[in-house]
């Protein structure tokens, strides 16, 4: 008999071979399957907890990035007087009453800022106090000065106010 | 391959457990037999076939449709239990290199075999490990002496000396069991 013969005679011997193992590897194999599971997980979990922390971290100890090609803005932003005009065209002011500047009012639940309509004002106030110019009393063009049972405006007139300050005017 | 067997395999790949289960119930006895004939006893199977599990399922999703999945599975069986053999070595993985030939005569006196699947796989496991190592994956598993030298790292005169050793070996055994067998 050839070599190759005998291969073959072993060979097809062997041939769906099949030997059923004990039910008890079937457990083990799958118990280390999920402990494997569970240990990666975690160790994707720790990963990206580290990279979340890190991440964190850096962005808040870096310095703000420098813009060497724009104009370097003033350290401190004076907040412009803002005339307020109402829209209110088709009426007109009414004779022989003076002018009234957009003032705050000492009645809190009128001028009371709302934190939702003015948050960006509020920064720019607080960030420079210092800077801001005093505004004279100008008056409101086209503006009808109603009747008004507060004798505490007219008794404002000519005194100067600071910004900050909002007027909303309503219908 | 049938479009079911890549369903199920692709139901592994997503990590379904009761795919697993599947297909562990299904190809398990035959990865058990291969690791039956690389090792001396079921315990060391069992290892070897837990092991081997566990990479199936790591690197599934490595594994290409246009393959075998039976010969993935083997090759993983073949290349765990060359692991298992390696580690459980307490000295260097060694190979006679004298190069030793089953003369004629040792081959004529197998005019016709008449031994059954478990009496070869008694010879084979009476071989030497590093003949049996050899044996089993050229004539078995059908590997090529190339990849033998590269799996087991020796030089590929050497395998072919182990292989013609390993039948000569074998022949020798299946001679004794032969004459056994007449004199009962």
């Amino acid at each position: 008999m050839k070599a190759e013969e005998f291969d073959q005679y072993v060979r097809a011997q062997f041939e769906n071979e099949a030997v059923a193992p004990r039910a008890e590897v079937e457990d083990a194999v799958f118990a280390s399957l999920n402990t494997a599971t569970r240990k990666r997980r975690g160790i994707a979990a720790a990963a990206i907890l580290l990279v979340a922390t890190s991440a964190t971290a850096l962005w808040l100890n870096a310095p703000a990035p420098a813009q060497p090609d724009a104009p370097a803005p003033a350290p401190t932003q004076a907040v412009a007087p803002v005339a307020v005009v109402p829209a209110i065209p088709e009426e007109q002011p009414a004779e022989g009453v003076a002018p009234v500047a957009s003032t705050p009012s000492d009645e809190p639940e009128r001028m009371a800022p709302d934190s939702k309509e003015i948050p960006a004002m509020d920064e720019h106030v607080t960030s420079a106090p210092v800077a801001m110019d005093e505004v004279s009393s100008r008056g409101l063009s086209g503006v009808e000065l109603q009747e008004t049972s507060e004798p505490q405006l007219q008794q404002l007139e000519g005194e100067k106010w600071v910004l900050p300050a909002t007027v909303e005017v309503k219908d | 391959m049938e479009a079911a067997d890549i369903n199920l395999i692709e139901a592994c790949k997503r990590g379904k457990p009761s795919a697993q289960r599947e297909v562990y119930t299904r190809f398990s006895p035959m990865m058990f037999a291969v690791a039956l004939r690389y090792t001396n006893g079921r315990a060391d199977a069992e290892d070897i076939l837990q092991e081997s599990w566990i990479k199936v399922f790591r690197h599934i999703k490595s594994f290409s449709e246009h393959n075998s999945f039976e010969g993935w599975l083997r090759r993983i069986v073949v290349n765990t239990a060359i692991t298992h053999y390696r580690r459980n070595q307490k000295h260097a993985f060694q190979l006679d290199v004298e190069e030793v030939h089953a003369t004629p005569a040792d081959l004529e006196a197998f005019k016709e075999l008449d031994f059954n699947r478990e009496e070869l796989a008694t010879a084979i496991a009476q071989l030497p490990k590093g003949y049996g190592l050899v044996f089993n994956m050229y004539v078995i598993e059908g590997y090529k002496h190339k990849e033998i030298a590269e799996q087991l790292g020796i030089d590929l005169n050497t395998s072919k000396s182990q292989l013609s050793r390993a039948r000569k070996y074998l022949q020798g055994i299946l001679g004794n069991m032969s004459k056994r067998a007449q004199k009962a």
